[in-house]
């Protein structure tokens, strides 16, 4: 059942769009009688439901009779996704309440003058929270008086009684996508010229889709940001790629040094436009652009790929945070996305961190604060409450939707070209060497052919649990708030030891319980066949003896050191000194992000900077507390020595 | 290409692509391969010392079948020192259980490992076919699961086993961490990934095949030419897990490993304190240990026999519980489990259960009556929300 469906798969944007439309056109009418006809086309009575994200679910309601608001006792024309009815201007009240609340519960101490960022990836949820924050810290400039400084003292008064004082918007672009959806269009078995000329048809279309989706992201975002009445709200793009960047390196502490190289665009009230000369990528990020491209093509699977963005997505957020003095970051999850991440982070490993990952305050770190106000609100509510709101949404293509909309185009060209139309533009040819990161995902298509590249339609983890997640929803109402509620029974685990964060996601490292001193089992079954039999594996201390599990790990670790501080228990069978052992590498990171290097298939991938740096200070501290260790009095258990 | 050669030993040519890692594997290698893992498992884990004896609990499924053989296998050549017996729970089911316990009963024979055979006939006087005729297909997996529980403690009480390994596997593992997750069951999604449950009361429960996947076992037992029963139970259809089932199915096609991350993830996934288990208590009817004053099999037994077998199940639950706290001021009962325990002396000094004990809890119990009963409210409460799913763990309910 949860396979998935390639309708399902290509058409799930243009769904939500059609219920969004429908439920507009419902509510316009809601006011007067009530409309007789809903989303599915199908005749209703009067205070016909209109179902957002379950279309199935519209179709069962509609053979419900007329309800009344709960609220008001007038004829209702929304049903909520906890089969709530209210009429349009109930749902308004009780949603802007609602999402209020939520921000609410972001417990800051008052008046400390805490800045918050809003991670808009703008879509429909983090833009309705960008539009509540904008509500919230609303002074009323009509109440104040005319003298300048008794103005600004009542500015001053008003913010103090906030929880926070100021926002800001961070978007990332993740145009670069784009250039991934094609990646195992080119490999192998192309059937001639058609298919290539095909292939560049759908690329540059998918490359100016993405960049005609950014602009409008980025427009809808700056026109959310123009509504506040505060001129200092920010709206800072950065692209993925510039996780590459040599400003995220931060010096020896926790400091960061450089200022990183992202985009920024300070709304003035009287600013209109932001100059194009501020958007235009800065000459590091091509190069950027290029290692970010055979980062992912050196990973083997789409679910490890899509794992490694959100991680590294993540970090970037918050690098940016902290470097703006940002104390909060608050993220636009739903309860849908939490529940489809309790599911999804599971079943990649991620069981350290889950609770933290759907909590609604991350306070690990207590410079960069993670909020998920809107933990608790079902995605249909908020996707109707910002249309009804006038808030602009535009979600950009994941990169499992993106694979599979490129295969949709390519198609369609194909056909298009096999007919000999003359209406096609011309393709340019071939000219530019074809860039390194692009023979790279042909070389790992190629090797991984058994997986994914021989699927109809491409699906990751995510996107499998989304489908899963969504199915049960539709016949079980109450999935997705059972298992949101479900997270927050989890409790979060502070790391033991400060040092024992993954150096890739920083999420706490756990060992396994049961095979303490061994490889995961995974490994182990790599490991048993690579050793005698008798033997349970390779010892898995770091760096000692080990003939590590280098013949079905990834060749080499995906990590090159900054400092050749570290040395390799595999030096001998590796032709580059500079390759950190992959066991060393392993021992540093969590669970969920050991499986992401599990499916570096490519010798040559390497992880941002950034990661880089950490790992080479996770390794000296490491040597430093071996130094000391005798020294040490605490008695906890020294985990990792075998 | 060729004969592919092994992986493992690259001299014999490959047999069969490991489920696990996708590798190619000779047959002799593959064995080897896959007992040294559950090898691994065992000693990792602690889960043998020698002199323990030990009950597999038998269905005469592919788990069980493949569970007793290789234990056997690896009991002689590591010298665990333990001694092992089958046990099986006949629930009585026309056309599955009697042609599966036929199986074991050729494992017994086969593998020389003596067998004991406990009923829900027996045990509680109701069949699962009599029971299926009273509640219908609905809820039928509940007591199914209820009483399979009790009636596995006290088949091995009677054969003086202090442990019950069962056949659970990783993809079943895997689908309970999904389960108790969509339920919202926070206090088992803590405990359903330890390879060894049951608390200090009762017997230890492991589950050697934790790292072991349901496939695998198939082709072990293929290969080994294993004499085993296949047919799913004809009365559970078990739609909700099915679409876990469903969903972790696809995500092992998308990436074998997922099986092993998701137990991976439900290990060091922890649990609020407060959502944790309150004391565990004994059943004041029975003596089983049972988180409430009574225990589920006890309430749905009272439901059975009172004609009224919705009665355990939802809220009713609740109004049975107190009605049967007051009926039990003086702790003899007619209940079958507690009359058969007192009557066999040998088999109860090992085992888990002792009728004496269930006088003093209850005599605790009457004390608590009033929080529990509020505690069981606030369960009922929650209970309701989810309102999709049944409230017991199925595990029990799949095959072992």
């Amino acid at each position: 059942m949860c396979s998935v469906d390639e309708d399902e798969q290509i058409r799930a944007q243009q769904r939500l769009d059609q219920a969004h439309e429908a439920a507009l056109a419902m509510a316009d009418a809601a006011e007067p009688p009530p409309s007789t006809h809903g989303s599915d086309g199908q005749p209703r009575p009067n205070g016909a439901s209109v179902s957002l994200a379950g279309a199935a679910a519209a179709g069962r309601g509609g053979a419900s009779p007329a309800r009344a608001c709960v609220r008001c006792g007038q004829p209702s024309g929304v049903k909520t996704a906890s089969q709530t009815f209210y009429c349009r201007s109930c749902f308004d009240i009780v949603m802007s309440k609602n999402t209020r609340l939520g921000v609410g519960q972001l417990q800051a101490p008052k008046g400390a003058g805490n800045k918050v960022l809003i991670a808009c990836s703008g879509g429909p949820s983090s833009s309705l929270l960008a539009h509540t924050f904008i509500g919230l810290l609303h002074i009323d400039q009509a109440t104040l008086s005319d003298d300048p400084k008794a103005a600004a003292a009542s500015i001053e008064r008003a913010r103090s009684s906030k929880i926070f004082t100021t926002a800001g918007l961070v978007h990332i672009d993740e145009s670069v996508l784009a250039h991934a959806f094609s990646l195992d269009a080119g490999s192998g078995k192309l059937s001639g010229d058609a298919e290539r000329i095909a292939i560049a048809h759908a690329e540059r279309e998918a490359l100016s889709a993405a960049e005609s989706t950014e602009a409008t992201i980025r427009a809808n975002l700056l026109t959310l940001a123009k509504r506040s009445d505060s001129p200092e709200w920010p709206l800072i793009t950065a692209r993925i790629e510039d996780v590459f960047g040599s400003g995220l390196v931060s010096g020896g502490g926790s400091v960061l040094l450089r200022v990183p190289p992202v985009n920024e665009v300070v709304l003035a009230r009287e600013t209109t436009e932001p100059s194009p000369a501020e958007l235009i990528p800065s000459a590091a990020s091509s190069s950027n652009r290029d290692k970010f491209l055979t980062m992912l093509a050196g990973v083997g699977s789409l679910s490890a790929r899509e794992d490694l963005v959100r991680v590294l997505r993540l970090r970037l957020i918050v690098h940016i945070a902290k470097s703006r003095g940002y104390r909060y970051v608050a993220f636009g999850d739903s309860a849908d996305r939490i529940a489809q991440n309790m599911i999804s982070f599971v079943a990649q490993g991620r069981g350290a961190s889950l609770a933290y990952d759907t909590s609604l305050l991350d306070a690990r770190d207590p410079d960069a604060i993670l909020g998920r106000p809107f933990r608790a609100l079902a995605l249909k509510d908020l996707a109707l409450y910002a249309r009804w709101s006038d808030v602009p949404s535009e979600e950009a293509p994941t990169l499992a939707s993106g694979i599979n909309l490129f295969r949709l185009w390519k198609s369609r060209y194909l056909l298009r070209v096999q007919q000999n139309d003359t209406t096609l533009p011309a393709i340019p040819d071939s000219v530019t060497p074809v860039p390194a990161w692009k023979l790279a995902f042909q070389q790992t298509a190629a090797a991984s052919q058994s997986n994914q590249s021989s699927q109809q339609i491409a699906a990751s983890i995510s996107t499998l649990t989304e489908a899963f997640v969504n199915a049960l929803q539709r016949d079980f109402t109450g999935t997705v708030s059972t298992v949101q509620r479900t997270s927050t029974k989890l409790v979060a685990v502070p790391p033991k030891d400060e040092e024992r964060s993954c150096v890739i996601c920083h999420g706490p490292i756990v060992r396994p319980v049961v095979f303490s001193s061994k490889p995961a089992p995974t490994l182990l079954t790599a490991t048993a066949s690579s050793e005698k039999p008798k033997e349970g594996g390779c010892g898995s201390g770091s760096g000692s003896n080990n003939s590590c599990a280098c013949s079905t790990e990834p060749a080499a670790s995906p990590i090159v050191p900054p400092s050749s501080s570290t040395s390799s228990c595999c030096s001998s069978s590796k032709s580059n000194a500079n390759t950190v052992p992959t066991q060393a590498v392993l021992d540093a990171t969590c669970y969920g992000c050991s499986v992401i290097l599990r499916d570096v298939t490519s010798a040559g991938t390497l992880l941002p900077p950034m990661v880089a740096q950490e790992f080479a200070r996770a390794t000296s501290r490491e040597h430093m507390r071996a130094e000391i260790s005798e020294y040490l009095l605490s008695d906890d258990d020294d985990d990792g020595d075998d | 290409m060729g004969k592919k050669l092994c992986f493992r030993c690259n001299a014999r040519s490959a047999l069969l692509r490991r489920p696990k890692n996708g590798q190619p594997y000779c047959r002799e290698c593959f064995y080897d391969a896959f007992e040294t893992e559950i090898h691994t498992t065992i000693v990792e884990s602690k889960l043998f010392v020698p002199g323990d004896r030990v009950a597999i609990g038998a269905s005469g499924g592919k788990d069980s079948t493949v569970l007793a053989y290789v234990l056997k296998r690896l009991n002689d050549m590591y010298n665990y020192g333990i001694e092992l017996f089958l046990l099986s729970v006949d629930e009585g089911i026309t056309g599955y259980r009697d042609d599966s316990l036929e199986t074991v009963k050729r494992n017994e024979q086969a593998y020389g490992i003596p067998l004991k055979i406990v009923s829900y006939q027996e045990l509680y006087g109701w069949t699962m076919d009599a029971i299926v005729k009273e509640v219908g297909l609905k809820n039928n997996c509940t007591f199914c699961g209820v009483f399979r529980r009790q009636a596995l403690d006290r088949g091995a009480a009677l054969l003086g086993a202090n442990k019950i390994v069962t056949g659970h596997n990783a993809d079943d593992m895997a689908e309970t961490v999904f389960m108790n997750i969509l339920r919202g069951d926070a206090p088992r999604l803590q405990r359903c990934t330890n390879v060894v449950t049951g608390s200090s009361d009762t017997l230890p429960r492991c589950k050697p095949f934790k790292f072991t996947y349901e496939k695998e076992i198939v082709l072990y037992a293929y290969f080994q030419k294993l004499d085993y029963f296949s047919t799913e139970c004809v009365y559970s259809p078990q739609a909700f897990r099915g679409h876990a089932r469903a969903f972790l199915k696809d995500l092992e096609a998308l990436r074998p490993s997922s099986i092993v991350d998701v137990i991976r993830a439900g290990e060091a996934i922890e649990v609020v304190e407060e959502v944790l288990q309150s004391t565990p208590n004994r059943c004041v009817r029975c003596g089983y240990l049972s988180s409430q004053s009574l225990c589920k099999a006890c309430v749905l037994l009272e439901g059975l026999n009172r004609g009224l077998p919705q009665l355990g199940i939802g809220r009713e639950a609740m109004k049975v519980q107190s009605e049967l706290l007051a009926s039990v001021a003086e702790p003899a009962s007619a209940h079958p489990i507690a009359s058969e325990n007192t009557n066999d002396g040998d088999a109860s000094a090992s085992a888990s259960v002792k009728a004496p004990k269930a006088s003093r809890s209850a005599r605790r119990a009457a004390n608590r009556h009033q929080p529990h009963s509020e505690e069981t409210l606030r369960k009922l409460a929650r209970g309701r929300e989810v309102t999709h799913v049944p409230e017991v763990d199925l595990q029990d309910a799949l095959s072992w």
